[in-house]
């Protein structure tokens, strides 16, 4: 499937909560393609599934199962109908898709990435003890071949958006006080409200303001030694508790990472770990283990040249909530 | 006694309160980080934006294929 995805098909990743709203030339063009299938979104519902479709908006195919054959299957089933198709609206070349401004798009719905945003990789991970009471991943994924579903034992991945000014305003308030400075209330609120989040099994509830029950995150400059390999060494040690007001589901835990600059290149070296005792589970992410098991979710830096690297973060639909986390 | 002593042993495990030392560091990030065999399919060459997808397959004389989800497949879980 994969060598028929990668040489026969251009492919593309979307979330649908976005393209099913936006009133812009892209999601009337994405609604025209859905349309044609048994999704219609009646009453603004999901059309979420996977889509075979020309440039033109001639839909080939519709599936939203998870087992590989019949994916397959639609692929090749796809193929045929494109061939199928009159020269003009598959040939290289022969269609000509309107070009579209980017200051076109329904700002309401838009998330592109801007030049001042630091973008983190957040991988989250069930855990277990091992005989010596080390941390171990827990099981296997596995290949689950009856509803091919997450197990919730694999790797989730998340993004999280910083500004370069937050990182910036980080670094001076810790060299002023060397004692050590509260990273600023907004940034830790996005990282524990949106981010330290069990997402392994689906999409995750996020914590609101009320669940930071305890919130401690912290920025320390390391002190320089003679020929350091870097110009600012910060070191961030943390502690947090997030709770359901009912108590089923909840989180707490340690933080600890850094955020350095390396002194000859001036290149940004940032990674931070929380680990901790999970409880419970969301609408989507039925399936937790019983009782309080080990969770931790790390946090490095993201190569943003990558597609996959800019995709905005789960708690970002709202903009202004998720970066203004301290206050709604 | 006994139970106390037997409580006394198993504190380290249900607390939160340790702290990260920095092999558990290095551990914890790696343990996160999802394998090359579990996460071979991001070298597909996926687009995330439909539009650009549209313009490079109309070029290429090749089919779209979209993998549209509530929550990003690339970014959501």
């Amino acid at each position: 499937m994969q060598k028929i995805l990668r040489e026969q098909f251009v492919i593309v990743a979307a979330d649908d909560w976005y393209q099913r709203r936006q009133n812009d030339a892209l999601g009337k063009f994405f609604r025209s393609v859905a349309d044609q299938g048994p999704r219609k979104g009646a009453g603004g519902g999901t059309r979420q599934g996977r889509y075979a479709f020309s440039a033109s908006g001639t839909l080939l195919g519709f599936n939203n199962n998870r087992d590989p054959q019949r994916i397959l299957n639609m692929l090749r089933e796809s193929l045929r109908k494109y061939e199928a198709l009159p020269a003009g609206e598959r040939k290289a070349g022969a269609f000509k898709v309107p070009t579209l401004n980017p200051g076109a798009l329904d700002e309401r719905y838009a998330r592109p990435l801007t030049q001042d945003t630091v973008v983190m990789k957040v991988h989250g991970r069930v855990l277990e003890r091992d005989r010596k009471g080390n941390y171990a991943a827990c099981g296997e994924p596995g290949a689950n071949n009856k509803s091919f579903r997450h197990t919730g034992f694999g790797a989730s991945t998340d993004h999280l958006w910083l500004k370069e000014a937050e990182l910036e305003q980080l670094t001076a308030l810790a060299l002023k006080n060397p004692q050590g400075v509260a990273v600023p209330r907004a940034v830790a609120m996005r990282i524990a409200r949106f981010h330290l989040v069990d997402n392994t099994r689906g999409e995750p509830p996020h914590w609101n303001l009320e669940e930071v029950r305890k919130l401690i995150l912290r920025a320390t400059m390391q002190p320089k030694t003679a020929g350091a390999r870097y110009s600012t060494n910060l070191r961030l040690t943390g502690a947090f508790h997030l709770e359901t007001k009912d108590g089923k589901r909840g989180y707490t835990g340690e933080i600890s990472g850094f955020l350095r600059t390396v002194s000859k290149t001036g290149a940004r070296e940032f990674q931070f770990v929380a680990v901790g005792q999970h409880w419970g589970e969301g609408t989507y992410t039925r399936g937790a283990r019983p009782g309080k098991t080990p969770f931790a979710v790390a946090f490095t830096l993201a190569d943003s040249q990558k597609a996959e690297d800019c995709v905005p973060p789960q708690a970002i639909r709202w903009e202004k909530g998720y970066y203004e986390a301290d206050r709604h | 006694m006994k139970i106390i002593l037997s409580l006394l042993a198993l504190l380290p495990l249900a607390t939160s309160s340790a702290k990260i030392m920095p092999l558990q560091f290095d551990q914890l990030r790696e343990l996160c980080t999802p394998s090359k065999s579990a996460s071979g399919w991001l070298e597909l060459g996926w687009e995330i934006d439909l539009w650009k997808a549209r313009e490079r397959a109309a070029r290429e004389g090749k089919p779209i294929f979209l993998w549209e989800m509530d929550g990003h497949p690339l970014g959501c879980t």
